[in-house]
């Protein structure tokens, strides 16, 4: 008689950690998937579903009717449900408590609600306070004192983050805001990174990525390359550089965060911020870091894809990752007073740089650029490789060099604009002295 | 359609130089979307319907010669037995 293999429900869509194809293929033969695609963007995207239905079992649903969810869930006949894509958080934990009977405490994954229990719980000490209008955003910064750190509640990927240093930042709000804060956004309480910084070519943050099971938990940092103002991410690094004991450090905390939240079985991303004290959680996503996976498997040749959706399952998997080579993803993002991306290189050009192993994304010449679409209006995303640190670093300041001359950006005026204070912290050419940006700003999910 | 014709195709479509026959489509810059172009463009050039989950289970350029020429001989015998 042959056995069932175990079944995941899992909510996909075109911007997981892991896309419906490498979910579903992860691991045929051991765990049958069957993806659940949102009606509006299947409609809106006829690939993804074609994607999805050559993959697996494929269910369309509006995902925000929850009953339909759920009933989906259920005549999948899956023994759990899991998601790669942040939106679709709250709703598995909503299935989660009316199929399977597990509690999840309600609003984890608004970044107010999320903040409090850790706080609450010992976790963390930055304090904030929800913000509906501006009047209330001057409240929050007359209690807590500046700088601050706007964000939206439910936001992704750095999208709306302000940075909030003076009376001018919030007269900013003002203007770009206005009236439209009835959504919901925190004010948070910037955290401050070590006064020394980490040096150049990486940002003061570092991720976590959590796989947790019933046998237990197994985790593991990676780095970052500094952030593009306010708080724009440009890319991942791995392995982490930072010393084994800031790394256990880290990786208590992160699972401390996953207590205080009563998460359960499955994978977990957490930025970290690094500071003279204790490490401080920045914030903890329900699914698996994005481009964590290409990471690992050019660095270690290690796919992590069948751990996380084993561990979705509560199911082990060893995860033993010894890194063979230096990798970075290095995204390029327009400085912020760009509105248009005039020029752009061919692929196959920035291909030919030293050390690029790939191009992931190029954003087209004309695309219109503002910089509160946040990291996912990069204009360029490139893999690179190096034997040992040094050498990735090189590639990685070459790069962007090279990139910064290749692409042209303009402001509302016409006039070419370039981003050179991020150049020169990845690069390490800033003065000494000068104020990074990076070491006082905050990671943001992608 | 040979390895190196199938090769060539993806270097096309992804816009890079060159793409050896054991390079993973989606580590020298393919995606979900360019995958999708590949398979409507074996259809264009070989006439062959290579299922868009046959190319990702292997999405190398010798493994998907090796799909395609089997996908060719299955429409070949539905011809033959209709």
């Amino acid at each position: 008689m042959t056995q069932r293999l175990p079944r995941l429900a899992l909510l996909a869509g075109a911007n997981g950690s892991l896309s419906p194809a490498e979910a579903a293929m992860a691991t045929a033969g051991e765990v049958e998937v069957v993806l659940i695609l949102d009606r509006s963007e299947a409609e809106a995207s006829p690939a993804l579903r074609e994607i999805a239905e050559s993959v697996a079992e494929t269910v369309v649903v509006a995902t925000e009717d929850a009953t339909a969810v759920c009933a989906a869930v259920v005549a999948a006949g899956a023994q759990a449900v899991a998601t790669f894509v942040d939106a679709y958080c709250p709703i598995v934990d909503e299935v989660n408590t009316r199929v399977f009977g597990r509690y999840a405490p309600s609003g984890r994954w608004g970044k107010d609600v999320q903040r409090r229990m850790l706080l609450a719980a010992g976790v963390c000490t930055v304090t904030n306070s929800p913000v509906h209008d501006w009047h209330g955003l001057v409240d929050a910064a007359s209690r807590q004192g500046l700088p601050l750190v706007l964000k939206p509640v439910t936001g992704v990927a750095s999208r709306d983050v302000w940075l909030l240093n003076d009376t001018d930042d919030l007269e900013a709000v003002r203007g770009g805001l206005g009236a439209n804060m009835s959504a919901g956004f925190v004010a948070e309480t910037y955290v401050r990174g070590p006064a020394r910084g980490r040096g150049p070519h990486r940002a003061d943050y570092v991720s976590a990525e959590l796989f947790v099971s019933a046998a237990g938990t197994t985790g593991f940092l990676t780095d970052r390359p500094p952030l593009a103002m306010p708080f724009r991410e440009t890319g991942i690094i791995g392995p982490t550089t930072v010393d084994p004991a800031t790394e256990r450090a880290v990786l208590a905390k992160a699972e401390a965060a996953h207590r205080a939240l009563e998460l359960g079985p499955g994978t977990y991303h957490i930025e970290v911020k690094l500071t003279d004290g204790q490490p401080e959680v920045l914030e903890v996503n329900g699914r698996l870091g994005g481009y964590v996976r290409r990471l690992v498997q050019l660095g270690t040749g290690t796919d992590v894809a069948p751990a996380a959706i084993r561990a979705s399952l509560g199911l082990d998997h060893p995860l033993d990752l010894t890194w063979r080579s230096h990798v970075a993803a290095l995204f390029l993002q327009a400085p912020m007073s760009a509105s248009v991306i005039a020029a752009t290189p061919r692929r196959r050009h920035v291909a030919r740089i030293p050390g690029v192993i790939s191009v992931e994304h190029l954003a087209s010449s004309g695309t219109a650029l503002d910089w509160r679409d946040g990291t996912g209006a990069a204009a360029v995303k490139v893999w690179l490789q190096g034997d040992d640190d040094e050498e990735l670093r090189t590639r990685m300041a070459d790069c962007a060099h090279r990139l910064d001359e290749a692409f042209d950006f303009r402001d509302v005026s016409g006039r070419r604009v370039r981003d050179e204070d991020w150049l020169a912290r990845l690069t390490g050419t800033a003065p000494a002295g000068s104020t990074t940006t990076d070491s006082h700003s905050e990671g943001c999910d992608s | 359609m040979t390895d190196l014709e199938m090769a060539q195709l993806w270097a096309e479509i992804i816009d890079v130089d060159q793409v050896e026959v054991d390079d993973h489509f989606f580590e020298i810059g393919g995606n979900s979307l360019l995958a999708i172009e590949v398979v409507r463009e074996l259809k264009e050039r070989a006439g062959v319907a290579l299922p868009l989950g046959e190319f990702l289970r292997d999405p190398r350029p010798r493994a998907v010669s090796e799909a395609l020429a089997l996908a060719a001989g299955r429409t070949n015998g539905e011809s033959a037995v209709v």
